[in-house]
């Protein structure tokens, strides 16, 4: 007999909230993997803001509001090694380095798997 | 006759106005107001505590009096405790806050433990009842110094700003005003936290005022407000944004509903968002219940790119249980583009806020978050002081 599962404790019990509203009002991701559509939807909202890496305060002396600086600066940095899933910058948005980016608002998996797959097939831009 | 509740208590300390009545406490470097207090007194009027037309910021003399009581345990909420008198063409006041945070994003070093300026301000408000400029500066808060790959590109940005600077003009015995400067456009429940996602995600998080031209009215039982606004692509996350925003609000007895509609354009997208809020209190159990839901309809100007329809919406009670403690509760969410699986963003709020005297407060928040099938949470406790 198949036991129930069990929620441990009420970040887990959030989570599973999460991902079963997640998965009934969503579906495939069909998002391009094209740099103008991922600095503008996912960018520039996260990343971009007034108060971190806009050109006004450009956070770490990283500025990400404009297309073409961003991607330039990710892969002169390099975050960013075009066909490489694994660049420094999927480390920092998956939390495996000291830290994660945004700091405050961590990206959902479907947005990093997006940059990804940007990356995988050579960070155009 | 219509009676101004809120031009009558511009200026007038402890005259003939209703007692109870919004605080603006601001918070995290914004001009904003607890919402909560608005209807858990018998003044619905945010203006009739706040020099700005729809609350927050800037205290009036009979929101000092409020802050007093019933808001918090007592003392003298005057300026400096009362010890200092200016004229009445003068209104000065400033927030210090200081905080504490330990914030759990799934990072691999476990917990980040911070202790930062949260907000350092001081504002003033010179001129009449019908005229006036009011202006903020202050630092901005840095909770955490980045580190950069490489050469720094970029100069920091200097440490002071001024979120606010307008000017304001309300014709003398009517309740239109008009107002012109740096500001946030009324929209929504007007939170005072910004990292509340129908703050940061709808267009009003840290440091993003626009500036704007505002017109409205504010009467006892309604009041709307309409901005034009751009936003400079200096300051602003973005690119430059030009766009247009509108708040309506009814009020009755226990009860405000509002709805608020914002339309933004920039180089690189289309943003048309809107939705309805609504607050109502009980006063047997001392509760009161705020919701809002906004829908939001993007259109890229990126050749082949899909438009996404968004939601985010906040819902929760705060009980106010004795003179200067409110407790509040949150669900809320946001979900980034509603076709795609994962997107959504799921978070429980809980915090307390104590008043022990006016100008004095110490809060204390955490909230529980889950992020497209990751988890994360944070807490922080701020001791505010204001003058």
């Amino acid at each position: 007999m198949l036991d129930a599962p069990r929620v441990r404790s009420p970040r887990a019990l959030l989570l599973t909230c999460s991902a079963a509203l997640a998965l009934a009002c969503g579906g495939a991701d069909t998002r391009p993997a094209d740099w103008s559509y991922i600095h503008a939807a996912i960018v520039a909202p996260s990343c971009a803001t007034a108060s971190c890496h806009s050109a006004f305060v450009a956070a770490g002396g990283l500025a990400f509001n404009d297309a073409a600086e961003t991607r330039r600066l990710w892969v002169t940095r390099p975050y960013v090694t075009p066909g490489d899933p694994n660049s420094a910058l999927m480390a920092l948005l998956e939390g495996r380095e000291r830290d994660r980016m945004p700091p405050d608002a961590p990206l959902p998996k479907p947005d990093i798997e997006l940059i990804r797959r940007w990356i995988e097939e050579g960070a155009q831009p | 006759m219509r009676r101004l509740a809120w031009r009558a208590a511009l200026g007038r300390r402890g005259g003939a106005v209703r007692r109870g009545a919004l605080i603006a406490l601001a918070w995290a470097g914004l001009a904003q107001a607890y919402p909560h207090f608005q209807l858990s007194s018998d003044v619905a009027i945010c203006a009739s505590c706040h020099v700005a037309p729809a609350g927050g910021g800037m205290l009036t003399d009979f929101g000092r009096d409020q802050s007093e009581d019933p808001l918090s345990g007592g003392g003298n909420g005057g300026l400096l405790h009362g010890l200092l008198k200016l004229p009445g063409w003068v209104r000065v006041s400033g927030d210090v806050r200081l905080a504490g945070l330990a914030n759990a994003p799934g990072r691999a070093e476990g917990v980040e433990l911070l202790a930062f300026p949260m907000q350092a301000d001081l504002s003033a408000r010179l001129g009449t009842d019908v005229i006036s400029a009011v202006g903020s500066v202050g630092l901005r808060a840095i909770a955490r110094q980045p580190q950069s790959n490489g050469a720094v590109v970029r100069p920091p940005a200097p440490p002071v700003l001024s979120r606010e600077h307008y000017v304001i003009y309300r014709p003398d015995k009517t309740p239109f005003y008009v107002r012109a400067g740096r500001f946030f456009p009324p929209y929504g429940l007007r939170l005072a936290d910004h990292t509340t996602y129908i703050r940061r995600d709808l267009g009003f998080d840290l440091e993003e005022e626009p500036y704007g031209l505002s017109a409205g009215s504010v009467s006892e039982t309604w009041e709307a407000h309409a901005t034009g606004y751009v936003k400079d692509p200096l300051h602003a996350g973005g690119p430059g944004e030009l766009g247009g925003a509108a708040l309506g609000e009814v009020r009755a007895g226990i009860a405000a509903i509002g709805l608020s509609g914002r339309a933004a354009f920039t180089a690189v997208d289309r943003r048309l968002q809107g939705g309805p809020y609504a607050k109502v209190w009980l006063e047997g159990p001392k509760l009161l219940l705020m919701a809002e839901a906004d829908g939001v309809q993007q259109r890229f100007q990126v050749p082949g790119a899909p438009s996404r329809v968004q939601l985010a919406a906040y819902a929760g009670p705060v009980w106010i249980p004795l003179r200067g403690l409110s407790v509040g509760a949150a669900y809320q969410t946001f979900v980034e583009d509603l076709a795609v699986a994962g997107t959504a963003r799921h978070a429980v709020d809980l915090w307390a806020s104590y008043l022990p005297i006016s100008h004095v407060e110490v809060m204390l928040s955490a909230r529980a978050q889950g992020i497209g099938g990751n988890g994360a949470w944070d807490a922080i406790l701020q001791l505010h002081y204001f003058l």
